[in-house]
């Protein structure tokens, strides 16, 4: 049936082909990879073979775009979280989209990635494709997940009014595994509360953008649902001999968003910022399940010493409104019997890139995460060699470190390797 | 009345041997950029990497450009190949005042991102030729002195060497002198060496095919050897349209994303 389905595929591409040539455009990627596990040197985070083929097709007023994922691995994750996408043959469906195209108005309808935000790595104002963390390589559809939208681009005079409507709600994936016992007492899992399928859970999400003394800027408003859950517990009183336990329910709550981005350039420099204000449900910060509203903010600096060696500096904040740190501890105690670490009030972090150029096939990519409150720490250098046109090699690491209970110290047994060979192709 | 014809012929031929060997260098150089004017340019560039190992890499490039004015341009190009470049996307809007605007759009990450202004030194597309290479130099940006008539290829070609009229020209271009060999039935430079800042030779630009495309002299055929590290690089225009109208917001971060 597999096979018969990639068959039907490969003719529909081969018709397509045959029948339009001019403005055609059909090509891909075949990629080896293998991430061996950094703390088990015998097991591998990820081992197999994908074939992505994009067709696109585009007159002067429309376009057409589809990317598909064809995955085959060999083994599924043997860290920390027992999951993957998908061991064995799977097809993924990466985006799928059309364009229309008018004077002063664009639209795309479909599969798609919208990213926004002008900092690196860290956007505060980048909420519309939720995460998959479970899921962190080189590779951006790895990572992000597609969103079924309509956007459109009105533009007018020096702005750009850019409109999103997600049809369809899309939490992050988040390695969460609870534990069936927390302090003593049986962990009872409910059932996930997701927002109801209606229309007044409709999100939507605007950006406008524009350029004033040659500082790019914009501001953002997204209204829709958090994609980080909520986890709620509460303490049950055992019936008779029974003893007691907790349950821990996971919900998505109702958030807006507010942001704004600018970037500027100077010589050699370019300063980059960019905010988002974060109104959650608890508005008055009294329910300790629910994020209290909060501000996070980036601010960046990039520098380019030479063609071949640039720098990029960032600093962020995430400032939690309407919090007490102490009486938060304290909630917690008096609902689920149990002491819990809280959030502090403020959380700030550091990020580095380096890319350096070695000569004219070779590069070097370093990235670097750290929080300053337990030092704990993310890095991710990656050396790429351009084997032949088309052809590259790339080898690095995930490196996670840090105290025990640190939220890069918690997952560094997923740290890992990871080698891979890609070869890039157009018909 | 036969001696009247030669008398004639014999003053015009004078007149225009006089003229030729009494231009002076900015002359030359004002006839030279005049040759090679447009307001809208577009065509096809392969563009060749060889290392000093001679292993080569080749790059094919679409490339759009629009002079704003005479002192400011925009440049759009689009990688068409190879596969793993395929659709990068680079903008260029230059500001005679202030820093140019640099965007680079990045489809594997499907973000435009704005990078620094690495000046007009910067290497274009990790070749030999910089940005101030591949743009029309401006006029009052150099001194020009004429130097002894040479022949290149056969052609008669005048020489001259340029001197940054300034240290902030020889700061952005990275160049302490350029020698020009510019073609006298055309006007067009066939020719060029470059010097560092110590004043060491550091690359030279042969220029093998020249073409006249609706009235423009282009230079469609550049090698570029940086004779400092042994590596060269070429760039082979084709498919030209010169003054081929695009629209007024073709050079924006909108036209920039879009794969077709």
């Amino acid at each position: 049936m597999m096979r018969l389905r990639i068959l039907t595929l490969i003719l529909i591409f081969a018709f397509v082909q045959i029948s339009y040539p001019q403005n055609l455009d059909l090509g891909g990627y075949l990629k080896f990879f293998a991430h061996p596990n950094l703390n088990s040197p015998n097991g591998f985070n990820r081992l197999g073979t994908r074939l992505q083929t994009t067709f696109s097709y585009g007159t002067d007023n429309a376009f057409f775009y589809s990317s598909l994922d064809f995955n085959y691995e060999d083994t599924s994750v043997l860290g920390l979280y027992e999951e993957s996408r998908g061991k064995g043959m799977t097809i993924y469906p990466v985006e799928a989209y059309i364009d229309l195209y008018w004077t002063n108005f664009e639209m795309r309808l479909g599969k798609q990635f919208i990213f926004w935000g002008k900092t690196d790595w860290l956007n505060p104002t980048d909420n519309i494709n939720p995460w998959d963390y479970k899921n962190i390589t080189s590779e951006v559809e790895d990572y992000r997940l597609p969103v079924t939208a309509v956007k459109g681009n009105l533009y007018f005079g020096n702005f750009n009014l850019e409109s999103v409507l997600l049809l369809h709600f899309e939490p992050h994936k988040i390695p969460v595994n609870l534990p069936p016992v927390m302090g003593g007492l049986e962990l009872r899992n409910e059932p996930t509360v997701f927002p109801e399928n209606k229309l007044s859970n409709l999100q939507y999400a605007f950006r406008l953008s524009s350029q004033l003394f040659n500082v790019d800027y914009s501001f953002s408003y997204f209204h829709g649902f958090d994609r980080n859950p909520s986890l709620s517990f509460v303490f049950v009183r055992g019936l008779g001999v029974q003893p007691p336990y907790l349950t821990a329910q996971t919900s998505y709550k109702k958030i807006d968003i507010f942001g704004f981005d600018f970037v500027t350039t100077k010589d050699k420099f370019a300063f980059t910022g960019e905010a988002a204000y974060f109104l959650t449900e608890d508005k008055d910060g009294t329910d300790i399940y629910i994020k209290n509203p909060n501000l996070y903010y980036v601010v960046g600096l990039d520098y380019a010493a030479t063609d071949d060696l640039s720098f990029n500096l960032q600093f962020s904040q995430k400032i939690l409104f309407k919090y007490d740190k102490e009486s938060e501890e304290n909630e917690w105690l008096i609902r689920t019997r149990q002491a819990r670490p809280v959030d502090d009030k403020i959380t700030s972090t550091v990020t580095g890139k380096i890319q350096y150029s070695l000569g004219s096939y070779t590069s070097l990519l370093v990235i670097g995460v750290m929080n300053l409150k337990d030092k704990d720490f993310f890095l991710l250098p990656i050396l790429n060699y351009n084997f032949a046109d088309g052809v590259n090699i790339s080898a690095g690491a995930t490196w996670f470190n840090g105290p025990a209970d640190s939220p890069f110290g918690r997952i560094k047994t997923d740290s890992k390797a990871f080698l891979e060979v890609k070869y890039s192709f157009s018909l | 009345m036969s001696f009247v014809k030669f008398a004639f012929v014999f003053l015009l031929l004078s007149l225009i041997t006089l003229n030729a060997q009494t231009l002076d260098g900015k002359t030359i150089m004002q006839k030279a950029l005049n040759k090679s004017t447009w307001k809208y340019m577009q065509g096809d560039v392969e563009l060749i990497l060889i290392n000093s190992q001679g292993q080569k890499r080749i790059r094919k490039i679409k490339m759009f450009s629009r002079k704003r004015n005479e002192n400011e341009s925009d440049m759009l190009m689009r990688f068409v190949a190879p596969p793993d470049v395929k659709n990068i996307a680079f903008l260029t809007i230059e500001h005679s005042e202030g820093d140019d605007e640099r965007y680079l759009y990045l489809p594997a990450l499907r973000r435009v991102k704005r990078i620094t202004s690495s000046g007009k030194g910067g290497n274009f597309m990790s070749s030999d030729f910089t940005y101030y290479d591949i743009g029309k130099p401006k006029l009052n940006d150099w001194t020009y002195k004429r130097l002894e008539d040479e022949k290149i290829d056969g052609f008669d070609c005048y020489k001259l060497e340029c001197l940054p009229a300034n240290e902030q020209i020889a700061k952005d271009t990275g160049y302490r002198k350029i020698l020009r060999w510019i073609r006298k039935d055309v006007y067009v430079t066939v020719r060029s060496q470059y010097f560092d800042k110590g004043l060491k030779e550091w690359k030279i630009l042969e220029v093998p095919k020249i073409e006249n495309i609706g009235g423009v002299w282009f230079q469609t055929d550049m090698i570029m050897k940086d004779v400092q590290t042994g590596h060269s690089s070429e760039m082979i225009f084709n498919n030209i349209m010169v003054n081929k109208k695009l629209p007024d917001n073709f050079f924006s971060k909108r036209f920039l994303t879009r794969l077709r």
